[in-house]
């Protein structure tokens, strides 16, 4: 279009520079073939991510990984070499096996360094490990001394990389910290947290060793904290943030004390998959802990949770409204998991999305529900209606759909009764399925949907 | 701080004239366009807005100012954001020159090639074979590409 050249011809390159570095980095990589005039822009951007991930194909043998590896260390080292900015913003590097490039990544450590990096990312750990038994994987990198001295740095990544607690210390002025695959003493966390008074955002990723968790201190400004299958010695999370707006828990089911504030709490997300026990009481210990995060208006919950906690000593719902604006549901639509989901819908009348994430799911074989129920007759019983969906539910989501019996009369509900609906998205699934099912199988029940009466007379259905 | 090519007009009339007041100065902005402009006036007075309504509550602030963005966003057409970009460039308004700039960024964000270039309105003047041996070269940041 004339326009468009005409106005192009006008952004500067410093202009551009600034649109790039706003791409992820393979992204602003790509922006050198658009034509002579942006071949090397990009080379200036502040942005950096080196991620092995996009040269390494994990399915070939070790020596041909070995050498995409060395190709990939070449491609970050040259380009390292050519870089004509200043400052950078982010600098990310992703390596696994970094025994062999220690040379190099210290050299593109140094780059980091000396262009006042803001924030350092570096992840060895290596997407063949095996999630169960983390201390197998000691890592075997050392955070080089140099970086020590950056005193500044706002934001760390370390994923199976080393360093000596005493130095860490140094690192006053840390907003993001996030470890992975890392053995952390509980000393050393509480110690960060009161060496590092703006920090806002913390994430654990399998880390071990922990005695326990414990995030809390004076003047604690923690926004976010996600606890990610790290093991614990002794299963208890003691958490008193005021400020804390985001909670994510992955992993065993724990004693939860938490202490957060109204007008700050938003979201949470609590994903039990890899519990494969119940016990009595353990409903009951679900609702303390949602209970604890009462203001939350985005939730998201495992399957798990929808088959325990109404199993504690309230079945029905929570003793008071939720303010739970979008709830989804880890969930693979079985009936042992609908008086979970029946509990949540009742408990949160303001509901306006609610987003299914369908797929194979730990169903417990032990389970008994608390009330006699008829499973198949559960969502078109038309004697029970929830206020959420009657009026306040917008969107309905359907992510894995596979046309189950059950998927079907949970989503014929929302459209027979959410009066205030305006739509619906179903997307199918991509597995075939065990009874010969397949993608366009799963489309064309869907596609059956269409036909079911709609209580809301705006409601758009989308099948994709 | 906002728009501060402007204020260095004001600045210098302050330190010419101590004893007027109000001043009556015409600031010149001749690589601004009056529609952009107006654009980026109401952004700021909005920011300000919003800030002072909000003076205690951060996050209110952030909440707010995210939803006017991205009202804003949906009015303006991608053809003006080069405009808007050279507008806020020129009187050194940084946030909204963040702004516009991340706006671009997400419109091509995992785009082809050809979808990119119809967006700015490029044509490739590579030599032959050049452009594919820059493809090849950088294979590996191809993956993973919208379709058109």
């Amino acid at each position: 279009m004339a326009d468009n050249m005409d106005m192009f011809r006008k952004l500067s390159e410093h202009l551009i520079l600034i649109i790039i570095s706003f791409l992820p980095f393979k992204e602003a990589v790509r922006t050198s073939v658009l034509s002579k005039r942006w071949r090397y822009i990009w080379h200036g951007t502040w942005n950096i991510e080196f991620d092995e991930r996009a040269f390494v194909d994990f399915r070939e043998s070790q020596e041909m990984q070995a050498s995409q590896r060395r190709g990939f260390i070449d491609f970050a080292l040259q380009w390292i070499q050519n870089y004509q900015g200043r400052d950078i913003d982010k600098f990310q590097l992703t390596l696994s096996k970094p025994e062999n490039f220690n040379g190099d990544i210290q050299r593109c450590i140094s780059f980091a360094i000396t262009h006042n990096v803001k924030g350092l990312g570096l992840d060895f750990s290596d997407p063949t490990w095996a999630e169960d038994n983390l201390d197998n994987h000691a890592a075997l990198l050392d955070l080089p001394l140099n970086v020590f001295g950056h005193v500044f740095l706002e934001s760390i990544k370390l994923f199976s990389c080393n360093f000596r607690n005493s130095d860490f210390m140094n690192f006053r002025a840390l907003k993001q910290v996030s470890f992975g695959w890392l053995e952390l003493s509980l000393s050393f966390l509480k110690a960060l947290l009161k060496n590092c008074p703006l920090l806002e955002s913390l994430s654990l990723k399998k880390c071990w060793n922990l005695d326990h968790l414990e995030i809390s201190g004076q003047n604690l400004r923690l926004k976010s904290f996600v606890a990610d299958n790290c093991s614990l010695i002794s299963d208890e999370i003691v958490i008193d943030a005021p400020y804390l707006r985001f909670f994510k828990y992955s992993g065993k089911m724990a004693h939860f004390e938490i202490e957060i504030h109204r007008s700050h709490m938003e979201e949470a997300d609590l994903d039990f998959g890899i519990q494969f026990e119940h016990y009595d009481g353990i409903g009951t210990d679900l609702y303390n802990l949602l209970n604890q995060l009462y203001p939350v208006k985005v939730l998201t919950v495992c399957s798990f949770m929808l088959q325990f906690l109404p199993l504690g000593d309230e079945p029905v719902r929570m003793g008071f409204d939720m303010r739970i604006k979008h709830l989804t549901l880890k969930t693979s639509v079985h009936p042992f998991e609908f008086i979970g989901i029946r509990f949540l819908l009742n408990s949160s009348p303001h509901l306006e999305t609610l987003t299914l994430d369908i797929g194979p799911r730990r169903i417990f074989g032990g389970y008994r529900p608390p009330v006699r129920v008829n499973f198949n007759r559960f969502w078109l019983e038309r004697s029970i209606k929830y206020k959420c969906v009657q009026e306040s539910l917008k969107v309905v989501e359907a992510k894995g759909f596979k046309g189950t019996m059950h998927e079907l009369s949970l989503l014929a509900h929302m459209i027979i009764y959410g009066r205030v609906l305006e739509r619906m998205d179903v997307t199918v699934s991509k597995e075939e399925g065990d009874n010969g099912g397949n993608e366009n199988r799963y489309r064309e029940i869907a596609n059956a949907m269409l036909e079911f009466p709609r209580a809301s007379p705006i409601l758009q259905i989308s099948i994709k | 701080m906002k728009f501060c090519a402007v204020k260095q007009y004001f600045d210098d009339e302050n330190n010419n004239n101590i004893t007027s007041g109000a001043s009556t100065t015409m600031i010149p902005l001749p690589n601004v366009e009056s529609h952009p402009l107006a654009i980026l006036i109401t952004y700021c007075k909005k920011h300000l807005k919003i800030k002072a309504n909000n003076a205690d509550n951060k996050k209110e602030t952030e909440k707010e100012m995210e939803q006017y963005e991205q009202e804003l966003l949906k009015k303006v057409m991608p053809q003006e954001l080069t405009e808007l970009i050279l507008a806020a460039n020129y009187l050194n308004f940084k946030e909204a020159l963040d702004f516009f700039c991340r706006a671009v960024a997400s419109a091509i964000q995992n785009k082809s090639i050809e979808f990119v270039r119809k967006f700015f309105g490029l044509e490739s003047d590579f030599e032959l074979g050049e452009e594919e041996k820059l493809r090849e070269e950088f294979a590996w940041s191809f993956e993973g590409v919208d379709e058109d």
